[in-house]
């Protein structure tokens, strides 16, 4: 199926191959399945796994210490009603978008090179959603009654109010959770077996329950290829519409800053550009500690540096329209929102933002740069940083100076909204560590397909 | 324990609570109910009680809103012609005095618990010296208290005695009565007719009848500071004190200097006897006195009377005590310590006596220290400024501890005085019907005598830099300075809550290298003082604008280390203006504040027109949004159209209408930290412009007919009812505050912290029962006083009729002075509301948003351009 778009990827960069040249399929069912049974990851993953626990201290303390006070913990009052947690809410959401995107989306595409890192970057996805998730239920006044966004039947008769975005966005958020799961889930399925066949003792009834009694046989293999593809086809477009959807939470509104009708493919390049960023800085450290360079090759890394660039124009232009269409719109208020981000209180963000997403990404115009692990590693997390200063912009920027100067006020994020934040990272870390360490992280059954392609 | 002995046990017990729970709040059997005759308390019910609360030792006439014995609102008596109906803050938030947590209830004598038996027994063993004595050897300490009946009680019984009546800005020994309705032009030189003068409410109207462009009053005034009336001036300039005398002395003379002194002298003569000069002071009121004489104006514009006792004697005291002559001090309702920066030597009293109902320093300095009684709990009489005298009747059963002033000056000659008796028996010997007296408030009409201006020495401020006094606009001299709700709310013009700045010129700062926050140091002959700066264009260049009330240590757990106290840099000397020093400090503190940019940014937020123009094009301009939309119009409110207008012409920024929202809609108090972070929960707010021109605009809740705030809840906890309001769901909120961010207008408050202080069980009582107390985690906001909607809908209903115009009156519209707030239904064309926003000059803020707002404005319409 996809041996045509792989000889044509091969012959357009024929010294990146997508696998390491001498490797059988043999070797890679024994080779993976062999990171997940023995230790091979060593002391670096417990003194890991320890610093994550820490942050999932930090996480868990202030999510309690939120819970018994309120959210007026944070940082935000009654002109800059969203803070650091819908901010941190749209970053982590951005970056949950690079796994379906590669997993789905380039799967529909044909593109073979996806193979070797579709596993890890939907893990990345699952957490980064996870993570995501956490903070608009949190940043509820009343986070217990969050369940009230839901269309539930119910003594009194009530429904959401389906004219407001938030709506949308709960429904997106969890579709996309969901189906992200699953879609990781069955893929996972075929490589639990082989992971199962391999085992010995209690791992093997884990392992074994978990694989859903895969046996192998022609029929599995034959559904699993066509659920497999059906729910490729479902996650494909929810890479568009969950971004878009989170985007009019903004664009809905009436503020200057906020009520534009570019957000929503502004939004889905700058969640795809977060994502491949996110993915090198995972990719790059993970390929030299696990020793995954036979899987996860240049190839791969060159070809994501690719998409920020093109991810990076996008976001550019998404710059330049608002400046330009605030201008254009010749009213004080749009015009003023433009001054304010140039000249106002959270400026030098706005030129880091600038920096780190517009310009630092030209480097990726050269080969060489392209094909440097570590000098990608660098970019992307300037490429992050920036990512996530742009939607502190879209947020905190916006809010603090809109119609009555009156109302105007800082914000200043307070040790809970920076405590949940770096929480999350406990809470993403330590997840990614036990995925890393207990699941096969590169797709087994289709390297072994792509390794097979490839001899043919 | 059994299961029935232990029903048994809690049925009793919760009874017994009940019962304790009944015995404080009831007014007392004496006191005759305003509107329903005396009968028992029905549940639910409100009584409204007339009554009289001191202010600067005058009477001001309210009604108090009583619901099963507990006071929950003051508003002012509509018959009363001190108040007319209106309020200010301080008079609005009085109720929260009376719950105070802090309150005196414990007789203590050097600091130690003491029985009132005791009390009793040391002011019976001094009675005999006393009365031989007749008085000779006690002082007396008190606010100048203008009660007929007091007066009689002190000169009778102890007519050797020495009273003192200290008042920190006295107004000097001839009352200005002023009449604005009479006058065409009004020139203020640095008197802030508006916002500080003991008859503010009084004059606030009669400006207020001025304010239409139909017969528009002019105003200049002329002021070192910023004050209500220097932005409700049609024509203002900053002058310096020594400069305000030298302009009257140009007046006077005839010989104007420039082209703008020459206009105002050529206005005034034409008006003669139509115009008015008022004094500050920084100026001689004689030389006021002859320019007013000179123009024709006595007896017109101006007459005066003469005050019996003279005011203003710190300085004696002092004298006194320091001589060693004070043998028996009683201080009463005032705090003289702490008014003359804690210079009184009061232990060279031999005795001292402190009667107050609340914590303060002279407490700390006395000798014996009795519970007062609230001005709520009294009995009395008061005369207000123009002399009409009314009473006072207490609207809750005070406490049993409290001791009224009537008793413990009757008890200093061994006299039993009960309050009541002695009220009653000196107004029922005049021949006064007492139930109708009392049930009305006011006892007697006649004013106080006119008589002839009379001469005083004027010490004439120097030249140089000095330091300005004036009271905080709601702390007063430091009398309310435990009332979190006057605390928190923002004054009018530098916006700041729970402290106080220095305010100095804006371009002197800037010249200086100081920014604000900074702190300063001023040193005064009497003392010094650090405090941080506040900028203000409309500050004289080298005057320090110092507000009194602030930074007590003795105040209470709410007021006391908030803000510095200004005291000590004038002692007991009494002036307004002194020479000072200033020398920079390395500290710096942020500001508590609700506002922070007084710039308008290009935006046309308060629109403005001369009168010209009102004549020549009544619109001025306004253009009302286009109204096409590619929806089909929504169904308009069939029978009613809540809404409101707010006439900026009128609104002179006193803030009264957001300290009565707060009362009325039981708006939580969320002290200086969430204040600080911008969590104050004022439904209402009093916007203040410094630039391109000085302005206040209120902005209430507009209830959008297209409401933002409505299409983004997820859950439906805000929308429309059938009448317009948009309305809170306070239970199906959960908090998302989508609607805040959306709000154009950003008058939605949001709970983000419990602020509903469990712990203060006092405050309880004065909360409105018809208003739900927010818990945390939801969003609220001005509900245009929905209970008093629904009440008369309820009274309608039953009576078969429809709600008149006028019926309902929201908590803002009640307080304010000027009548600048008009609410009703806009579908009825006869109503005021309809009528008002049918006038050319009223717009919508930011109606372009298209969001329709409900509550409009009439565009500041003033008399000349200003040429700034």
């Amino acid at each position: 199926m996809s041996s045509k778009s792989t000889k044509f990827a091969r012959e357009a960069h024929p010294p990146e191959p997508v696998v390491g040249s001498n490797l059988s399929g043999a070797d890679v069912v024994d080779d993976i399945s062999d990171q997940v049974l023995s230790d091979r990851l060593g002391q670096i993953w417990w003194i890991a796994l320890g610093c994550s626990l820490v942050l999932l201290t930090v996480f868990a303390i202030s999510v309690a210490v939120l819970l018994w006070k309120g959210v007026g913990v944070w940082g935000i009052h009654d002109t800059v009603g969203w803070g650091l947690a819908i901010t941190n809410f749209v970053w982590w959401i951005g970056i949950g978008h690079a796994g379906t995107f590669i997993s789905a989306f380039l799967l529909l595409m044909s593109q073979g090179w996806r193979t070797s890192i579709n596993r890890f970057a939907e893990g990345m996805t699952l957490l980064a959603v996870a993570c995501a998730g956490v903070f608009p239920l949190l940043h509820l006044g009343r986070p217990w009654l969050f369940y009230w966004l839901m269309p539930y039947p119910n003594r009194m008769d009530l429904w959401p109010q389906w004219r407001s975005p938030l709506i949308w966005d709960f429904v997106a958020v969890s579709t996309y959770g969901s189906v992200s799961l699953l879609f990781w889930y069955l893929g996972l399925i075929p490589d639990l077996a082989a992971v199962r066949d391999r085992a010995t003792g209690r791992k093997k009834k884990i392992y074994g329950l978990l694989c859903l009694g895969w046996r192998g046989s022609a029929y599995h293999w034959s559904y699993h290829q066509r659920a497999y593809l059906l729910l490729a086809a479902l996650a494909t477009p929810l890479v568009v519409s969950v971004h878009s959807i989170v985007s009019l939470d903004f664009s809905v509104a009436i503020l200057p800053g906020w009520h534009s009708t570019i957000f929503p493919p502004y939004f889905v390049a700058g969640a795809i550009l977060s994502g491949f960023a996110m993915v090198i800085t995972l990719a790059v450290p993970l390929r030299a500690w696990m020793r995954l360079e036979n899987y996860i090759t240049l190839k791969h890394l060159e070809n994501s540096a690719k998409l920020m660039l093109i991810t990076s124009f996008i976001v550019t232009y998404g710059y330049a329209s608002e400046v330009f269409f605030g201008w254009w719109s010749g009213e004080v208020f749009h015009i003023a929102h433009i001054e304010h981000l140039f000249t106002g209180a959270y400026s030098p963000l706005w030129f880091v933002v600038l920096i780190c997403n517009s310009v630092l990404p030209q480097l990726l115009w050269w080969r060489k740069f392209r094909t440097s692990p570590w000098a990608l590693f660098w970019l992307s997390l300037a490429v992050n940083i920036g990512m996530w200063g742009e939607r502190y912009i879209i947020v905190v920027g916006t809010l603090y100076k809109d119609y009555l100067p009156s109302a105007w006020r800082l914000y200043h994020a307070t040790i809970w909204d920076w405590g949940l934040f770096l929480g999350t990272f406990g809470l993403f870390g330590f997840l990614f560590l036990l995925f890393i360490r207990y699941v096969p992280v590169i797709s087994i059954h289709e390297m072994v397909e792509l390794i097979k392609e490839k001899r043919e | 324990m059994g299961r029935r002995r232990f029903l048994k046990l809690m049925s009793t017990s919760m009874a017994l609570l009940g019962l304790s729970g009944c015995a404080r709040f009831r007014a007392p059997s004496e006191a005759l109910p305003y509107v329903h005759p005396p009968s028992e308390v029905m549940p639910g019910e409100r009584d409204f009680y007339a009554t009289t609360l001191p202010f600067r030792g005058y009477g001001r006439g309210v009604v108090v809103e009583c619901v099963m014995g507990r006071p929950v609102k003051v508003d002012g008596h509509p018959e009363h012609p001190s108040t007319l109906g209106g309020s200010d803050a301080a008079l609005q938030a009085c109720l929260l005095e009376l719950y105070d947590p802090d309150r005196l209830l414990t007789i203590t004598r050097n600091h130690k618990p003491a029985s009132r038996t005791q009390l009793e027994a040391f002011l019976l063993e001094q009675a005999p010296r006393i009365s031989r004595a007749r008085g000779e050897g006690v002082h007396i300490v008190s606010p100048p208290l203008h009660s007929p009946s007091l007066e009689k009680l002190i000169e009778s019984t102890l007519p050797q005695a020495t009273w003192h009546r200290v008042e920190a800005f006295s107004e000097g020994p001839v009352r200005h009565h002023y009449n604005l309705e009479q006058a065409d032009l009004v020139v203020s030189l640095g008197l802030d007719f508006l916002g500080n003068h003991p008859d503010s409410l009084r004059l606030a109207r009669d400006f207020s009848k001025r304010r239409n462009p139909e017969n528009m009053s002019q105003i200049w005034s002329y002021d070192c500071r910023p004050t209500l009336t220097t932005v409700a001036a049609d024509h203002h300039r900053v002058l310096t004190p020594h400069e305000q005398q030298a302009l009257l002395q140009r007046l006077l003379a005839g010989n104007p200097e420039g082209e703008d002194e020459s206009r105002l002298l050529s206005l005034l003569q034409q008006q003669s006897g139509r115009c008015l000069v008022m004094g500050g002071p920084a100026v001689d009121p004689s030389l006021v006195h002859r320019l007013n004489e000179k123009l024709g104006n006595l007896g017109k514009t101006v007459t005066y009377s003469f005050h019996d006792r003279p005011v203003g004697s710190l300085r004696d005291l002092r004298v006194a005590l320091d001589w060693g002559k004070v043998e028996w001090l009683i201080t009463f309702d005032c705090d003289p310590c702490y008014l003359s920066g804690d210079t009184l030597p009061l232990e060279k009293a031999s005795n001292s006596i402190h009667l107050h109902h609340r914590p303060n320093l002279t407490a700390q300095r006395s000798d014996w220290v009795v519970p007062g009684l609230h001005p709520l709990e009294r009995w009395g009489d008061l005369r207000s400024f123009d002399g009409t005298t009314s009473l006072s009747q207490p609207v809750i059963e005070p406490p049993a501890i409290g001791w009224s002033s009537y008793k413990l000056l009757g008890s200093l000659t061994g006299a039993v005085v009960s309050d009541l008796e002695y009220v009653k028996s000196y107004w029922t010997d005049l021949n006064k019907n007492w139930p109708q007296s009392l049930s009305s408030g006011i006892v007697a009409r006649q004013g106080f005598p006119e008589s002839a201006f009379v001469e005083t020495e004027f010490l004439q401020s120097k030249e140089g830099q000095q330091v300005a006094f004036s009271p905080d606009p709601y702390l007063y001299d430091g009398r309310h300075t435990n009332n979190p709700w006057l605390l928190e709310l923002p004054r009018p013009i530098t916006r700041l809550a729970w402290n106080n700045a220095v305010i100095v010129n804006e371009d002197w700062a800037r010249k200086q290298g100081y920014s604000e926050g900074d702190h300063i140091v001023l040193k005064t002959q009497h003392g010094q003082l650090e405090a941080p700066i506040f900028l203000s264009k409309n500050q004289a260049s080298g005057v320090f604008g110092v507000s009194t009330g602030w930074g007590q240590e003795e105040a209470g757990r709410f007021g006391s280390g908030q803000g510095y106290d200004a005291y000590p840099l004038r002692g007991a000397s009494e002036v307004s203006f002194l020479s000072v020093e200033i020398e920079k400090s390395a500290n710096h503190t942020i500001l508590i504040s609700t506002q922070h940019q007084q710039k308008m940014e290009g935006r046309d937020l308060v629109r403005r027109g001369t009168l010209q123009q009102w004549g020549k094009d009544p619109t001025l301009d306004i253009e009302p949004p286009p109204e096409e939309s590619i929806y089909p119009e929504k169904l308009e409110s069939p029978e009613r159209r809540w809404g409101m207008v707010i006439d900026l012409s009128k609104c002179i920024g006193c803030n009264a209408c957001t300290a009565a929202c707060g009362s009325e809609n039981n708006l939580a108090v969320v002290g200086p930290e969430e204040t600080s972070k911008g969590r104050a929960m004022h439904w209402l707010r009093v916007d203040h412009y410094e630039e391109p021109e000085s302005a206040f605009q209120p902005v209430p809740c507009m209830h959008c007919e297209n409401a933002p705030c409505e299409q983004v809840c997820p859950v439906e906890a805000t929308l429309h009812n059938k009448e317009g309001l948009n309305q809170m769901i306070y239970n199906r909120c959960v908090g998302t505050r989508y609607c805040l961010n959306n709000c154009p207008y950003k008058v939605r408050r949001f709970n983000f912290l419990d602020y509903t202080h469990p712990d203060i069980d006092e405050w309880d009582n004065v909360r409105n029962p018809e208003v739900t107390v927010r818990s945390r985690g939801v969003m609220e906001k001005c509900t245009y006083c929905v209970q008093r909607i629904e009440a008369a809908d309820i009274r309608s209903r039953i009576e078969e009729r429809k709600i008149e115009d006028g019926e309902v009156i929201t908590a803002c519209q009640t307080a304010c002075p000027t009548r600048a707030i008009v609410f009703g239904d806009l579908n009825d064309p006869e109503s005021e509301v309809a009528k008002q926003a049918a006038l050319p000059h009223n717009y919508g803020l930011l109606a372009e948003l298209n969001t329709r707002p409900r509550t409009t404005y009439l565009a500041r319409i003033s008399h000349q351009e200003s040429e700034r």
